[in-house]
């Protein structure tokens, strides 16, 4: 197979030199790269590393015609695809949180020590910055668990592990920051039981609040409703006028009228 | 130097006096608009009243004040600007000690000795002006105007990568490519400030376009006849011939400031963001240019 030669990604990585981020599970053919490869990058600031990519990208497109697509799909992710008639020739994935993985739970603070302990790798024309290889073997551990049963070809990170852990010491070191990383299996159907219980709880908390809400409801009508009775019959006993007692209230009302039955009296 | 939001309120006494009084805002380096907004009262009494709840007098004692304002005509501008020297300092004594920016303070009064009306050779207190003391008080009169997020309103980020105005719509995704400058048009307003309607208009039939080939006058009588009402952007024929001259697009400073556009069918576009930049370059002859296109 042969590198695709339509981006000089030197130009990229030489124009986010300042910026705080690592480039995981590079391949070692960097800065050469496959049509349709992807390059994930883990940074301290997305927005602003986008923003870099895109100064370089215009060059790309006004030259060459190329298209750029960016989406954010989420506050910590996003990705910008740098499309070439209609194909995707390269893809900028970036972060600035560990991706959610579906078959491990992770510690944040995972992602803030892999830039804390960033190492620089010169390259012949630009300098770049990759994990240490601690953190570098527990991303590439944590992809092969995401991905072996899916995807074959994953194989190629627990390669490198086996490579690159060789030593007793590297091997030591790489087992206990993992144990110190990873979080224990979820367990499938645990989540799925918090997840009803979440929701059961939510529905239960609504018909509480509907039924308050009618209770409340009843107490004023049934206080409105008396009023009225009351009024009526107060209206009878005292053969007052229309709306005087409205006017006036009840308790304002009845005393009127005793201390006039009083008088009269 | 702190920025901070403020607003100057032309009250209904002074509307005839209301392009001069933006121009002069507009020439304070310390201030930049960033809303223009025509708004006919219903109720100058309750409206008054709405303004002045928040002042640092009470209302009792501003009531004489104000009278005049109840018999003036109901409709006011407002401008809603960015103060870049907010000048925080205490102003009165006893129960009027107040909090207020000096600047801000210092502009108002500016403008009340010029346009006032003077009786008998002294300037009443029939003021044309009413100014914020502070950002809060721009956050309750945007908020009393609908913009139900007051300041953030105004300070929106639609797009944490592109630089955007505050209001566009958020939008997460995004192509940016070449494109066919004769692919696109824009919505041009017509009709009058109470009857109008948007027609998608190409780029040579825009009096944007127009003013560039000489035809300054349709510009004018367009921003004058909307400014305010369905125009809120600060545009003016001086800034559009300014931007205009040596206008080099995604130039250094501006390299993320694409013009944005939506796909309305399929290849023709509608600017929502820059029929001026877009209109000079159909002028400096561009048969393509580099847009950001939103995407759903």
């Amino acid at each position: 197979m042969k590198y695709s030669e339509k981006i000089n990604l030197n130009n990229f990585f030489n124009a986010i030199q300042k910026e705080d981020y690592v480039i995981i599970k590079l391949s070692n053919d960097f800065p050469n790269y496959f049509k349709g490869n992807d390059l994930d990058i883990f940074c301290e600031n997305i927005n602003l590393v986008a923003k870099k990519i895109l100064f370089i990208g215009n060059d790309y497109i006004n030259k060459h015609n190329f298209i750029v697509e960016i989406n954010k799909t989420n506050n910590h992710h996003c990705y910008i695809d740098f499309i070439f008639e209609d194909e995707l020739e390269l893809r900028f994935d970036l972060y600035d949180k560990l991706p959610d993985y579906q078959n491990l739970k992770l510690k944040n603070n995972l992602f803030g020590t892999i830039l804390k302990n960033k190492i620089k790798k010169q390259k012949p024309n630009c300098l770049i910055y990759v994990p240490s290889l601690t953190e570098e073997l527990i991303l590439r551990y944590i992809e092969f668990l995401e991905w072996f049963d899916k995807r074959p070809d994953k194989i190629k990170h627990l390669n490198f592990i086996l490579e690159n852990a060789s030593t007793p010491t590297t091997k030591e070191k790489f087992l206990t920051e993992l144990h110190n990383y990873v979080k224990p299996y979820n367990n499938k159907n645990e989540v799925k039981i918090r997840k009803k219980q979440r929701l059961f709880n939510k529905i239960i908390k609504n018909k509480i609040k509907e039924t308050l809400i009618k209770i409340s409801n009843s107490f004023k009508l049934i206080k409105k409703l008396t009023r009225n009775f009351i009024e009526v019959i107060l209206e009878i006993l005292f053969k007052s006028k229309k709306n005087e007692l409205k006017r006036d209230g009840i308790k304002k009302f009845v005393l009127k009228k005793l201390k006039l039955k009083n008088d009269h009296n | 130097m702190k920025k901070k939001y403020c607003y100057f309120l032309i009250w209904g006494n002074g509307i005839q006096y209301s392009e001069k009084i933006i121009n002069q805002i507009r020439n304070d380096k310390n201030f930049k608009i960033v809303l223009i907004k025509y708004h006919e009262v219903e109720d100058i009494n309750k409206f008054v009243k709405q303004i002045y709840s928040v002042d640092y007098a009470p209302l009792s004692h501003l009531k004489a004040k104000i009278k005049y304002l109840l018999n003036s005509n109901p409709q006011v501008m407002i401008i809603f600007a960015i103060n870049k020297n907010h000048q925080e300092k205490i102003f009165g004594e006893g129960g009027f000690r107040h909090i207020e920016c000096e600047y801000v303070k210092n502009f108002k009064e500016n403008i009340r000795n010029k346009f006032n009306p003077i009786k008998n050779g002294i300037r009443t207190h029939e003021h044309v002006i009413h100014a914020s003391d502070s950002e809060y008080q721009a956050d309750y009169l945007l908020k009393k105007l609908g913009y139900i997020d007051g300041i953030k309103h105004l300070s929106k980020k639609p797009n944490s990568i592109l630089p955007t105005p505050y209001h566009l719509k958020p939008f997460d995704k995004f192509v940016i490519k070449k494109i066919d400058i004769d692919s696109i048009y824009c919505n041009v307003i017509y009709g009058n400030k109470k009857d109008f309607a948007l027609k998608k208009t190409d780029l040579v039939n825009t009096p944007h376009y127009k003013c560039l080939n000489g035809d300054t006058l349709s510009y004018e009588k367009y921003i004058k006849s909307f400014s305010g009402y369905i125009l809120t952007d600060d545009h003016y024929p001086e800034n559009y011939k300014l931007l205009e001259k040596d206008f080099l697009y995604l130039d250094k400073k501006n390299q993320l400031n694409y013009i944005i556009i939506k796909e309305f069918q399929l290849n023709n576009y509608l600017i929502l963001d820059g029929v001026h930049r877009a209109s000079i370059l159909k002028k400096q002859g561009y048969k393509k240019i580099i847009v950001a296109i939103i995407k759903d």
